[in-house]
Parts: structure tokens; sequence; C-alpha cells
């Protein structure tokens, strides 16, 4: 028995000493508000206070806290300084998933303990513990430095800057995600998986081990997952044949302690390492699986124009970019329960609908049978979308009649989950002697991995996105999905369209150098505009906000330029570069339904079927239908997104959740605003009020005698792409220009990011707080792309080896949003989930060239790659 | 992931924490390292003695011009100032570069030193002090000389029996010189080369070169090293033989500009 002054009352925990601390306080004493994200003391979301002091409470035994006072997320609120910090953050959009947003306030607390003014050295200096993937930490800090929560925030139209109305949950600790929530009888699921990237396998007789080992034999249906329809490639349990290291194989059901006790020694499992597939596309290379005989999953082309204009330039180079990991700080987590003939599933996602299909499919039952119901989801990034635990806790629980649970580790969500695509791309360019763009053409491989996931997505997206947002005559483009013993790489914010920008936009700065053009005025010439045709053959007659972005960058592109040192061993490098962006499936149906209901009380409902991941689709699509609606977003109840309860509002991914939820939400206030109007025969511009119960038209009380309803639906009009690439893959798209400037340490190689200026087009801001965060948290991921982040399978398996953005690593950002309406979104709204992340890497390639005159021909810029670069030079 | 299972000892006193070790218990002080080794199931002890609560274990001393700091006393206490005077200002400089505050709070001196991390900050700073390390066995206190105490990777002169009760230094005088050099990829990251080097008015410089994957390079005068950094610098890299480029190349830049520092 350990005594701890927990939260101020003394307590008594009867976990054993070795006990780590996060999970007494978890586990035993209830407080879920400490999170874990990797046991190993790398991303800080279990920081809690001992005796004040911030420390990991998963490198803390339970017997070194007894007699302390220990302090958590759920004891904040009770002192003035925590509520002010909670009240801060929820103010700035400092909480965006939330997951690392109690440990981010405890450390915040030990330090304004200590030094209640702090400046923002100080800030990051206390706060470096702890890893936050959402927000790109600038909103941290200025809610850290402020501590204020400025004026009280509007009533919440549209264009309101209001806080997200699911954070306060996120605040006190209270938010349940993926592991925090379980019936207290559920057995514990632990995978088995292949430390091999390439072996084939057999398992023995597994009836001494104190857990069930389900195996492929016991999946009751389809032993096959995927995303795409047709591709059900990815077994739920491998079946003699491990692809890659991760690959499933089996998996420990039981009491936890028993699942837990097992050592690998003791599987019954023998190995034959076969060796990994290298050169998968070389001629006679033996298939990964029978049906793609060249392991080519897909290949996506684009012709437009016949030839290409004389040219008085070209540029010409190659590129590659390596694995990169979503690091959400939420490792994938939940639970399942058989009801009868029906299972639920409960944990992060980022699909309900699509995970609902899957289980459904692995279970061999009615999709009615089976009900998803996400938890929160603590970051998802697209690598989400896939099916992990799902399929696994669910056929444990269909076979056991138990619940069942699972929680990944840190280095099995390494290990095992999909990872943005590795390109290898070619690319030229050519412009006339004014610098027109006359010809592009590119050719890349994507590394997919061992399983199709999103492989066929990421083909599709890049040959049409590849020459980016300009007026190009003539364009060859190709990119191949390629299948080898890799980690499968699958959706990851931008669909292989940041590695096919970094490529665009360094021959843009070549070409401009030959042309003698400024960089940014070069992209000005050629950006796209309203009234041009794509090379898809699309007509953009609306919404193209790009030459407006780069606009607003110019006086900053100026200044910067003219601060930034040119001598000394320190060098300034000022990059500009531009991305558009498809909102929506490319070329294919994603059609989303949203629901509203006034009760006969005055209950006004909004049923909401989107997945909101951290980046605020839950606000956003409620300020959308309330204004539709023409009652103040207060007045809305939420029911959120549960397969059983909301209708299919497709996946969060695409950047497509503002755009075609909101559509939805649109026409399902307007839907309902029409039901009351036609009731209380009153017309268009009538004024709604709601309260106490009553809904009055025009000041009139409105009696219900039956529940009125109101359904939108949205599907984006598209057209599929031919064997050309021509087509209208996306009904809208996002266009941004951003500036990166930094300084490189000729000496060292290594890179100062002193200043980001992003301007982007989306439409309209539904919610600019919301935006903003988006951008600066899409920003940090590009400065991970450009800069530091590699996966290797087998050695970057923790968060110490794969390195992400720190607070120390983001710079100061200035977001400017440019409101090109598009008459198709919701109050002229696009999309911005994905746009965020794509200029960044380029950008800061492009300032690294203007710093040092070297071009990177490889992701990340480690310090090493850039001395090479700057020496090649 | 979870431990594999152990037996966790809290021994009331040194002989019965010298007892446990006697047994083939692991040491654990603050844990920064170990309880990361254990979570991951690196290390799997069958039985782990907790030392941090052992009375004297943490906290500093003064007998004349030596500083006595206990083995168990934390990073965040150095980074803090507990240690008075020119080497208190210079070990929290160095102390203020570890990791981070949440590891700072709880890490200490001593376990890190006695893990003996290639890449552990007072690995490469100590040995370039005067002083010794305090080893508790059996038969009381040894001393080491601080800059003989790290034999390797995760290897030190401490015997199978001793612990690691204290880290004794000579105060240094306020015109005292020193350069501590690091490079790390992102704030708070594992050192891929660290190097000091102290320059006390009246004795001959010394240096450190760490971060090697081997034991740290412990230069006892570094006077040609101060006198010409980048060509000492390449000379002593030289003898290293270092396989990778890249890291020779941070090792010369480590050590000159330590060097350049503690001009």
């Amino acid at each position: 028995m350990t005594s701890l002054l927990l939260n101020g009352a003394a307590t008594q925990v009867a976990a054993a000493p070795e006990t780590r601390l996060s999970a007494a306080l978890r586990d035993e004493c209830g407080l879920t508000g400490t999170k874990v994200g990797c046991d190993a003391g790398d991303c800080g979301a279990c920081t809690v206070l001992l005796d004040g002091a911030q420390v990991c409470a998963c490198l803390v035994p339970l017997a070194q806290a007894e007699g302390r006072a220990v302090t958590t997320v759920e004891g904040l609120a009770a002192t003035p300084q925590g509520a002010a910090l909670q009240a801060a953050f929820h103010s700035h959009g400092a909480a965006q998933c939330g997951i690392c947003t109690p440990g981010m306030l405890m450390a915040a607390t030990e330090l304004l303990a200590a030094t209640p003014n702090p400046d923002e050295a100080q800030v990051q200096a206390a706060l470096g513990g702890v890893l936050c993937r959402c927000t790109g930490y600038r909103a941290i800090i200025k809610a850290v430095l402020t501590l204020s929560t400025a004026a009280p925030p509007p009533p919440g139209a549209v264009g309101d800057s209001i806080p997200r109305l699911d954070g306060l949950p996120k605040l006190d600790g209270s938010e349940r995600f993926g592991a925090d929530d379980a019936p207290a009888d559920a057995l514990w699921l632990r995978p088995i998986r292949s430390p091999h990237a390439h072996a084939r396998f057999s398992i023995g007789d597994a009836s001494h081990l104190p857990a069930r080992l389900l195996t492929a034999a016991d999946i009751p249906g389809r032993n096959g997952f995927g995303i795409y329809p047709d591709i059900k490639d990815q077994a739920v349990f491998a079946e003699g044949l491990a692809r890659y290291r991760g690959d499933c194989v089996a998996a420990l059901v039981g009491e936890r302690a028993a699942v837990e006790a097992v050592r690998w020694e003791d599987l019954p499992i023998t190995w034959q390492e076969l060796p990994p597939l290298t050169a998968a596309t070389a001629p006679g290379a033996a298939p990964l699986h029978p049906r793609w005989p060249d392991n080519i999953l897909t290949t996506g082309r684009l012709r437009s124009g016949e030839t290409a204009p004389p040219a008085a330039h070209t540029a010409q180079g190659q590129w590659t970019t390596g694995f990169v990991e979503h690091a959400y700080i939420e490792p994938e987590a939940g639970w399942a329960e058989r009801h009868g003939d029906t299972i639920h599933v409960h944990g992060c996602t980022q699909a309900p609908y699509m995970d609902r299909d899957e289980v459904a499919a692995v279970l061999g039952i009615p999709l009615d049978n089976v009900r998803i119901i996400p938890s929160a989801c603590g970051g998802g990034f697209g690598g989400k979308l896939d099916v992990s635990f799902q399929p696994m806790v669910a056929v444990a629980a269909w076979l056991t009649g138990r619940p069942v649970r699972a929680v990944w580790s840190r280095g099995e969500s390494l290990a095992s989950s999909t990872k943005r695509h590795p390109a290898s791309i070619h690319a030229t360019a050519a412009c006339d002697a004014a610098g027109r763009l006359t010809s592009f053409e590119f050719t890349a491989d994507y590394d997919t991995g061992a399983y199709a996931s999103w492989g066929p997505t990421v083909a599709g997206r890049v040959p049409v996105h590849c020459m980016g947002p300009y007026r190009v005559p003539y364009v060859r483009s190709q990119a191949r999905a390629v299948l080898t013993n890799n980690p499968p790489s699958g959706a990851f914010r931008g669909f292989g369209v940041p590695q096919a920008a970094i490529a665009q936009e360094m021959l843009w700065d070549q070409l401009a150098d030959a042309t003698g053009l400024d960089r940014l005025e070069f992209r000005v010439l050629n950006a796209l505009r309203e009234g041009d045709t794509t090379n898809t053959g699309q007509h953009l007659r609306h919404s193209v906000g790009l030459v407006e972005c780069l606009e607003a960058l110019r006086p900053h592109w100026h200044t910067l330029r003219a601060q930034r040192r040119t001598t000394g061993r320190l060098r300034g490098g000022v990059g500009v570069a531009c991305m558009w962006y498809g909102i929506g499936n490319t070329g294919m149906p994603n059609p989303s339904t949203m629901r509203l209901t006034l009760a006969p009380d005055g209950r006004l409902t909004f049923h909401n079927g989107a997945v909101d991941i951290g980046q605020g689709s839950t606000t956003v699509l409620a300020q959308i239908a309330a204004e539709a609606l023409g009652l103040p977003v207060s007045a809305l109840h939420m029911v959120l997104y549960d397969t059983a309860l909301t209708a299919d509002a497709g996946k969060t991914s695409a950047s497509r959740q503002t755009f075609v939820s909101g559509r939805a939400a649109q026409a399902a206030g307007a839907a309902l605003r029409g039901e009351i109007l036609r009731r209380a025969n009153a017309g268009p511009d009538a004024r709604l009020t709601l309260s106490d119960g009553t809904l009055r038209v025009n000041n009139e009380p409105l009696r219900l005698d039956t529940t009125l309803e109101g359904t939108g639906s949205y599907d984006p009009p598209t057209v599929p792409l031919d064997a050309d690439g021509q087509g209208i893959p996306y009904a809208t798209y996002g266009f941004a220009a951003q500036l990166a400037a930094l300084e490189v340490d000729l000496d060292l190689g290594t890179i100062h990011l002193q200043k980001i200026v992003a301007a982007h087009d989306v439409g309209r801001a539904i919610n600019p707080l919301l935006v903003r965060g988006q951008v600066e948290g899409g920003i940090a991921q590009g400065i991970g792309l450009a800069l530091m982040e590699e996966y290797l399978p087998g050695r970057t398996e923790n968060l110490h080896d794969y390195l992400i953005p720190t607070i120390g690593d983001v710079p100061d950002i200035e977001t400017i949003l440019i409101e090109a309406r598009e008459p198709l979104g919701p109050f002229g709204a696009k999309g911005i989930g994905e746009p965020a992340l794509v200029p960044t890497a380029p950008a800061i390639l492009s300032a690294i060239r203007d710093a040092t005159g070297a071009t990177l021909r490889r992701v990340p810029a480690l310090p090493h790659r850039v001395l090479e670069a700057i020496r090649g030079h | 992931m979870k431990p594999a299972p152990f037996t966790y000892a809290r021994p009331a006193d040194w002989p019965a924490a010298l007892a446990l070790l006697a047994e083939g218990a692991r040491p654990v002080a603050g844990g920064q390292s170990l309880g990361p080794m254990l979570n991951l199931r690196l290390a799997l002890p069958e039985r782990v003695a907790d030392l941090r609560h052992l009375p004297g274990y943490a906290g500093v001393s003064m007998q004349g011009e030596t500083v006595r700091i206990g083995a168990g006393t934390t990073h965040a206490a150095i980074e803090d100032g507990v240690v008075p005077g020119r080497l208190g200002e210079i070990l929290a400089g160095v102390a203020r570069r570890i990791a981070y505050r949440p590891v700072r709070n709880r890490g200490t001196i001593g376990g890190s030193f006695a893990h003996a991390d290639p890449a552990a900050d007072w690995c490469a700073v100590l040995p370039a002090l005067p002083g010794h390390a305090i080893a508790l066995g059996p038969e009381g206190e040894r001393r080491i000389p601080l800059a003989e105490f790290v034999l390797g990777v995760f290897e030190t002169a401490l015997r199978g029996d001793e612990l690691l009760r204290a880290i004794e230094l000579s105060a240094l005088p306020p015109a005292t010189h020193f350069g501590h050099w690091k490079f790390c990829r992102k704030p708070g990251e594992f050192s891929k080369a660290t190097a000091c080097v102290l320059a006390t008015p009246g004795a001959a410089p010394t240096a450190v070169l760490a971060a090697l994957d081997a034991a740290p390079l412990v230069i006892a005068d570094a006077s040609a090293l101060l006198a010409d950094p980048t060509a000492e610098a390449a000379r002593l890299v030289a003898t290293l033989a270092l396989e990778d480029p890249w890291r020779a190349a941070l090792a010369r830049t480590a050590l000159r500009h330590a060097a350049e520092a503690a001009r």
C-alpha cells in the first residue's frame, strides 16, 4: 500500500511498489486524464507534478511517490492558476485532439509556479518535454504567455472564432480516448507481430500458454481488410507468410496479467526468414502477392497537351523522400463487446463507417449487426483510417463472449501502422524566355509497402497535382505504387502530394534563376487563375485564390529577404512554395449526410457522423448548421459519430469534412428551417429564437406535436479520370503559398527556422481560430518532413530515435487567410487539413537553396545531407 | 508495453542496499534511463533496488575546498544552483541542457554517471573536472579519479558489489574558463557529439570528447587544443579512427567549439 497526497486528498494505492505511477493513476485511481503515449519518457503525455515538479509518470515507480503530493490534470481546476491556464488553452485553441493537453498543462503549471510571467524561451524550455502533433505549439505558447482569455467569445456565427465546442473535456482530463474506457472485466488482447520483414512462419500447439492464441484459423469471416472494396489484401492474422516487420500473425487473449507475462520465447512460432524484396520492380523479382506479378499495385497517369511550346530554359532533377510516421500521441486503442448477434467496437478512428464494413466482413455478419462507437481520437492525420485493433478485438469478443480491449505500445504502433509513402521522383520542367512554363514531365515510384492500403489513392492523386497550381501547356506525369517488404504506406496528410511538391517547386526555383525572375514573381506569372483550365481539362470558374496568396506574401518576402545574413557562418535564406489540393476523393463519390431534429419539447439536436480527430469539425459543422437554420450554435445539442445514431458522413480524410459534410450540414439546417417556416407559415427572412424549450418564429411561439427533421446530403460533383488523367477529379481546390525564412550553419549543416508566413485560400474561414490551428499544425508536420523525420523499420521504433518537432523547433508562424469563395462550399468554404502541410517542406528547401546555393535531393534534410549538398555544390 | 515482471526493493539503509546488490539486484536512482529500458524490456532484471530515498543520497556539502555532491542529487537541483561558486555555475550550465525538465527533475548525477550511457552529459563533463567518484562497497568508501571512472559503453570502474555514493569535486576559482558543446538535432535529444574543455588558472587545461559509442576520450593536458583548436581537434579525432565521416566531423567540431569557448 502506497500513501499519496493525490490532488490534495490523502489516498492509498494498493498497486505493487514497482508499478509505474502513470499506470497506478490510470488503472488503480481511475484518473485517466494522465495519458500514456510511449512509456519511455519521450512524449511527455503522462507528465504530472510530484511535489510540484513535473515528471514523466511512466518513469516513476509508485513507491517513489510514497508520502508525496501528486497533482494530475484532474486536480488543476481547483487552483485559480490552473483554472486560468485551462481557460487560456481553450480560448487560444491550444488543445486540438487533446491527448497532449494534460501533459502540457502540468508542465506549464510547474513553470508558472516559479515564474509567473515567463518569456517565450522559458515556456519553450519548460514545456520542451511534451510532444504535440496537432497544434504546431504556437497556440500553446501563446496561451501560457498570456494566461488570458481575451474578449468573451463571439456567438458562433459563420466566420466567428469560437473556441471548440468539444474543448472543455480535453482540459480537465475527462475526455475519453481509446485507452481510457473499457469494462472492468474486459480481457486483454496482445498482438503477436513478425520481427522480420519477410518470413514464413508456422504456429504450433499453444495449449501451454496461460492465454488463448488467436490465429487466422479463428477468423469467422473474411481474413482480409483494405481500403478498396476489391482489394482486401491485408490479413487480420497473416497466414504462414509475414510481409513486413510488424505484420500481425496472431494475438494473445486472456486476463491482463496472463497475457502480459507471456515472453516472446514462450510462443510456439517458428520463423523461416526470407530475403526482403529490395528491388521490387527489377525484372524477375518475385511477386509479393500473386495478384500483382510485377509488384506494381497501380499506375496513375496524366497526359495533357500534344506538343510542348518552344522552351528557352529547362531544369531537371531527382528527389527521394523517406517513410514518415504519423506519430499521433495516442497509440491505437479500443475495445469490443458482443451483444447477442451484434458487436460493438469502441476506440479511436478516423473512419467509423469503413470500420463497420471491415468488422462485419471479418466476422461474417451483416453490416447492421456492427456498431462502431468512436472514442475521442488522439490524433490521426490519415494513420487511423485503416483498421488496426478493430477487427482483432471484434473477433476476440465475438469468440469469447467477453469484452476485449487492446492498447498498442508505441513501438508496436510505429512498427505496424501505415506511413507516408517514400517517393523516388524524376522531373523535368521548361519555360520560355519570359519565364512562362512550357512543359512538365514527372515520373515517380511510391513505395507502398507490403499491402495496398491507400496506395491507389496516392498513385491517383499525384499525377493530377504534381505540376502544382500553375499553367503548364504540356504535362506528362506518372506515379506508380510499388509493393515491397516495407511497412504499408497509406494515407498521410497530402496523399503523396507533399513529396511531389518538393520536386515541382525546386524546379521552379531553378527556372526562375535561369530566366532572371524573382522566385515569387515567377510563381505569380505562372499561377492558375479563375477561368483557367487545369491539366485534367477542368475549367476553374471560381475560387482560385493563389495569386492573392502570393500577393499577400510579397511584402513579407521583400522584408525577410532584405533581412537575411549573406556572409559568415550562419547564412540566411528565404524560400517560397505554392500548392493546390483537391478537396474530397479523387473522381469518386464521397457523400456525407447530416441531420437536425427539433423535438416537441424544443430540444434541437445535431446528429453529426463526422469524426472530429482534433481538427475541429464538430465545431465548424455546428456553426454551419446553426447559421443555415438561423439559430445560435449554443441552441444545438450534439449527437456525435456513432454508426447506430448518426448518418454516414464518410471518413475524416481528404480535407473533406468542412466542404462535403459542411455542405450536408448547411442543407440539413436549411431543410429544418424550411420545415419550421412552413409550419409557421412564415417568409424566408423570418427570425427564429429558441429559449426555455419554446421555438419562436418572428417572436410567435410555434407549438410542435411531432419531431421536425432536416436532413442534408452532399456528394461533390466529379467526373472520374480517364486513362490519360482527364476528367474532373475534384469539385474544388484549396490553394496556398508559404514563405520560410531560416539560417543554415555552414559548419554543421543545421537549419534554424526563423519564421514561416502562410497564406491559404480556404474559400471562407468558418472559424478562423480553428483554421489557423490547422495551418500551424500542418506546418509543424511539414517541418518534420523537411528536416528531421525518417522512419527506418527496426531502428526508429520509438520517439527518441524517430524525431518529431518539439516546442523548440517550430518558429513564429504568421497565417494569412484568403477567402476566394467557393460557390459549391458551405458559405463559400473549402478545406484546410492537408493543404497546410504541402508547401512547407518545399519552402524550406527553397530557403536552404537561397542561403547556400545547394539543392537538397533527399529529405529529411539532415545536417550531413545539407553539408554534402553544400560541399557538392 | 509493460516491463517483464521483476521484484522491487526499497532498502532501509546503505548496508541493506549493498546486500541487495550482492544478491544481484539492479540499482535504480532517478529511473530516467533504467525506467525506459524496463518499460521497453531492454533490461530484464529479476530485482530492482531503489536507492532514491536512502539517507544522504541527495544533497551537497562543502568540506574546505571540496564539494561533495550526493549521487542522488537531481540534475534539476544542480541546474537550480545547489552547488556554490564557479563550479556550481559550470555544472548548472551543463545540467540545464540535459534532456527536458521532467527528466532533470528525476534523473540524478550519480545514476547517470554510473549508468555510463556514452551520450550522457555527466560522462562527458565530470572526467574533465578535478575530483573523485566515491564508491561504496562492503569495505567502505573507495575513491576513483573521475577521469578513470567510465571505462566503456555502459561500463564503469565500479565493482559489482559497489554503489556510487557521491561525486567529490574541487571548488574552482572564479577565473576558470569552461567550454561545453554538444550536438543535438532537436532540443533535448541524445547528443551525437559532446566535448568540454576546462581551463583552470594555474593548472593544465583538461578536455573530454564523448558521445562516441565508446568510452569518453579524456585529454589530461589540453594545452595544444586551446592553442590551436582546429588542428588539434583534427589530430585527436584522427587517433580515434571513427568509421563514419559525419561522426568524425561532428567530433572535431565539438572539440573545436568547446576549446574556443574555453579560451
